[in-house]
């Protein structure tokens, strides 16, 4: 026992070896200062003390922007917009099928009818990053060699905290603002801040866009990929017109039993309408004194010019572009924000244009008869014959045919063919084919020949049933031309079909663009009662497209108070119809017919029509008729859609933001 | 022998670690009750889960001040509502976003294991005098005759009450094959033939073709009176109102109603009862 004892234990020079190493260890070790600064990290004086750091710490801040682009979800159990952490930036190849086009009715699909209740936007965390710049960015003034340096960069931090307060206020009405940082380990009764009205709120924007107006300069090296003085400004005339009809109309939603309503948080008084409506004509002239143009490029031919509009990088008309990149494909992480869109695979029939899956989404035969439309019937009632299917096309206005494709048009190297079947013979009405079903007259009795097979794999008697591009009999919307006609808009011609895929299509996303802001003040003009300005205003746009001139404006419009439940009259209707027929596929009309209070009487069980392509084996002839979309498929809006519910688990943490929005 | 022990430990440890007992009772108590119509004294007419009882849960110690989220207790055809399943506790309730005037919310209501809580409203309009007439029609056109078995309803709406009255928003007739009937879920037949509305063009709106099971206006009471029957005089009762001839089929049964529903909310409807009808 006594030797097993001696060998483990340790001798006494042992310790006072350990001991004496152990002491100097301490003592050196104490000399270490563990406050100095980590190299490689940016701090703050790196990122707000310079233009290249504050343009890097900006970077991120516009890659999370709230724009609607195409890349955007309008699913309520997504993140709508790319973030940071989490979300999949290689499954946005989804959003071909779920994009806001398609929720909003602006296209036809078999994948999304209206979402009345939105996704979770709360971006105060990209907020709380802006106020910090904005508080500290004065203690590094003198860094700047040039007080418009720093001006523009301090405009540009109020820019982006206005956009993004913005994606809130358009959502939910009134929200909390917040201005500083918060202190996370203060007061917990502080953090808990209440809403804000929706006045404030609106209001709120306008002063942070004032800023940057007053302070920023004209386009920089950046271009229209960056903010500058005319940038904030377009978005100053987009957002006071959102906030101007927001006060005109609200009194009209019968919200007036809802506490939000009472209390503010939803809706804003109708007498604060002029001035929003003031601050949206002020903005839009201010654009105009900026280097922009309406795209004519292209001109005499209108059609081409209004497509290339929307893919020529140096149109004139661009005001703020978001971009896309290739070069994501390499797998770099910090790329993969900027990661190729699917718009191409997305709109373009398969094999003949795309080697993806085919397209997706259709115009509506209500929204094609909204532009200049060719008559499809005789005055005698029945329809008019077509020698050929792309005869249609004539009398179209050209704008039309720059955003969408019909029979006839031809996309890399291949020609559209759309029909829906064959008749034998057609003597009747074109009233008597209401839907385009089995029951009605002309269909029965084997007269009318359609098929399930589409791109040419039936015949009858000799004679292809289907053409190559639709319209199959069974309802599914993927490459089956649903309505009679493709989608133009933002349709890159020049990408070879063997590249048309899911992430390939790198075309950017216009944001902001003149023919908006033209737009945007005829509305504002007509409702502050400067007619003739408002319908001038039109009249650019219109000649653009192609259309012939209107004016003057009605002395005497149609009353249609009955159709929407509040005073509008027909000139004012026809400039809201002309955004549509202008802005149609941009991400605009949802909030649009929101920001009317309009969205749940436009969509109020709507079922899309559709233009119809039938051969005639008698006659050797085309007819065109006015079919219900055969997926009887219908867009319901309901009264809680022009304001989304506060998301409950912020209400959780901060029961300071009830009362919740309306019928949530 | 130690090894398999130390095993057997970790595995045991390892499945304890993966369930942990779920100790809250479940909830079982039941709050029930009719929402009466103040005008007759009997239940509402009211369409499966249309409109909710709203409830909140004010004595939950999870938060202060009681939960910030509520609940909603669905109402059902016959006027009535219940639920079995909910926590004892205290609550506020209050028939939200119904066809009916604003109420005061009932506070702190006391649920231990059964809490009946009745309810009186006024209802915004009132549908009277339905009639139904069944026949045939021709829904086709002058020179393709389509012949079928017709319904058409006839009622007139009142509005007892006009003073702060919303627009008058959609006026339909409701068919149905099963006992329930109305706006609420599935209690209605969705075809396009009785979803589509007439046109808010007066030329157009009484086309004697028909075939349309719903008129949508918003109009004011005055208003969508004087344009359903410019003849009309001043009244709280609407001139009599068609819908139809609707297409329904020979020897079937039909529940049907007819319902009128008001700007405010989500624009709930009032109904007339229910009727059954039989087609030849």
């Amino acid at each position: 026992m006594e030797q097993v004892l001696n060998s483990k234990q340790p001798s006494i020079m042992k310790i006072k070896k350990i001991l004496f190493t152990a002491l100097i260890g301490f003592l050196v070790t104490s000399c270490y200062d563990l406050t100095l600064e980590p190299k490689g990290v940016m701090g703050e004086s790196e990122l707000f003390g310079s233009e290249a750091g504050a343009k890097m710490f900006f970077a991120g801040q516009y890659t999370f922007l709230p724009i609607e682009e195409f890349l955007y979800m309008a699913r309520n159990e997504d993140t709508p917009y790319r973030k940071g952490n989490g979300n999949d930036p290689w499954g946005t190849w989804e959003a071909m099928k779920n994009n806001l086009q398609n929720m909003s009715g602006e296209f036809v699909n078999s994948w999304m009818q209206i979402n009345n209740d939105g996704a979770d936007y709360w971006p105060y965390d990209y907020i709380r990053e802006l106020n910090s710049f904005i508080t500290a960015f004065p203690n590094y003034k003198a860094n700047f060699s040039t007080e418009q340096t720093y001006n523009n960069l301090l405009g540009e931090a109020h820019f982006l905290r206005a956009f993004y307060y913005f994606g809130m206020a358009k959502r939910y009405g009134g929200v909390p603002i917040i201005k500083e940082a918060q202190d996370p380990n203060g007061d917990p009764q502080a953090l808990a801040v209440p809403r804000n009205t929706e006045y404030d709120t609106w209001k709120f924007i306008h002063d942070d866009l004032q800023f940057a107006i007053d302070n920023m300069s004209g386009p920089g090296t950046d271009g229209t990929t960056r903010a500058n003085k005319y940038v904030a400004a377009a978005l100053m005339s987009r957002t006071m017109l959102y906030a101007g009809t927001i006060a005109k109309y609200s009194q009209y939603l019968g919200y007036q039993n809802e506490a939000a309503y009472q209390q503010g948080f939803v809706g804003i008084d109708p007498s604060k309408a002029s001035e929003f409506f003031q601050y949206s004509y002020d903005a839009g002239k201010i654009v105009e004194q900026g280097p922009y143009a309406l795209y004519t490029a292209k001109y005499p031919d209108k059609a081409t010019n209004f497509a290339s509009l929307f893919l020529d990088p140096a149109s004139t008309e661009n005001i703020f572009i978001k971009s896309y990149t290739m070069d994501a494909h390499d797998g770099e992480p910090q790329k993969t924000f900027l990661i190729p869109h699917s718009w191409d695979a997305g709109m373009s029939p398969t094999p003949s244009m795309s080697s993806f899956v085919g397209s997706q989404s259709y115009p509506a035969l209500d929204l094609m008869r909204m532009y200049d439309f060719p008559e499809i019937v005789n005055p005698d009632g029945t329809p008019k014959r077509f020698a050929k299917r792309g005869d249609i096309r004539d009398g179209m206005e050209p704008r039309m045919r720059g955003c969408m494709f019909f029979n006839g048009d031809e996309l890399r190297g291949q020609t559209f063919e759309i029909g829906r079947g064959l008749y034998k013979t057609f003597t009747w009405k074109a009233t008597d084919v209401k839907d385009g079903n089995d029951t009605e007259a002309p269909n029965m009795n084997g007269n009318r020949v359609v098929s399930n097979w589409g791109d040419r794999s039936q015949m009858y008697e000799g004679i292809y049933i289907i053409p190559k591009h639709g319209t199959r009999n069974n309802e599914g919307g993927e490459n089956n031309c649903l309505t009679g006609a493709f989608v133009r808009k933002y349709v890159n011609p020049d990408m070879p079909v063997d590249k048309v895929r899911e992430h390939a299509s790198v075309q950017p996303w216009i944001v902001l663009r003149l023919g908006e802001i033209y737009l945007n003040t005829a509305e504002a003009c007509y409702e502050l009662g400067k007619k003739t300005e408002a319908f001038d205003y039109i009249q650019k746009i219109r000649d653009r497209a192609g259309c012939k001139d209107i004016r003057p404006y009605k002395a005497s419009p149609a009353d249609l108070s009955s159709t929407y439940g509040y005073p509008i009259d027909e000139n004012l209707q026809f400039i809201r119809d002309e955004r549509y027929r202008e802005l149609w596929g941009e991400n605009q009309r949802w909030w649009d017919l929101r920001r009317w209070r309009v969205a749940d009487r436009v969509y109020d069980r709507w079922t899309p029509r559709i233009l119809s392509c039938y051969y005639i084996i008698n006659e050797d002839k085309y007819i065109y008729l006015n079919e219900r979309e055969m997926g009887n498929r219908t867009w319901t809006a309901e009264k809680k859609c022009y304001y989304q519910g506060i998301p409950q688990g912020e209400i959780n943490k901060n029961s300071n933001l009830l009362p919740q929005n309306p019928l949530r | 022998m130690k090894k398999i022990l130390y095993l057997f430990g970790i595995a045991l440890w390892g499945l304890s670690s993966c369930t942990s007992i779920d100790n809250w009772d479940e909830p079982d108590c039941t709050f029930y009750g009719t929402v009466i119509d103040s005008y007759t004294g009997e239940p509402l007419l009211a369409s499966q889960n249309d409109w909710q009882i709203r409830i909140w849960e004010r004595s939950w110690t999870g938060q202060e001040g009681g939960a910030t989220d509520k609940q909603d207790l669905r109402i059902k055809q016959d006027g009535t509502y219940q639920n079995t399943k909910l926590f004892a506790g205290t609550y506020d309730m209050l028939p939200y976003d119904g066809p009916f005037w604003p109420v005061d919310t009932v506070k702190n209501v006391k649920l231990s294991s059964s809490t009946r809580q009745d309810f009186t409203v006024t209802p915004y309009l009132q549908i009277i005098d339905f009639e139904t007439e069944v026949g045939t029609w021709d829904f086709g056109t002058q020179e393709v005759p389509n012949i079928q078995p017709s319904l058409t309803m006839y009622f007139r709406i009142k509005a007892p009450r006009r003073d702060g009255l919303p627009n008058i928003r959609d006026i339909q007739g409701f068919i149905s094959r099963t006992i329930f009937c109305g706006n609420g879920t599935d209690s209605r037949i969705d075809i396009a033939e009785y979803r589509d509305h007439v046109d808010d063009n007066p030329a157009t709106a009484f086309d004697e073709r028909g075939t349309k099971g719903r008129i949508a206006t918003n109009r004011s009471w005055a208003d969508a009176c004087k344009w359903l029957d410019p003849a009309w005089v001043d009244s709280d009762t609407s001139p009599r109102i068609r819908i139809g001839p609707l297409p329904v089929k020979s020897e079937y049964t039909y529940h049907v109603r007819a319902g009128a529903s008001t700007n405010i909310g989500s624009n709930r409807f009032n109904y007339s009862p229910i009727t059954v009808v039989t087609i030849p």
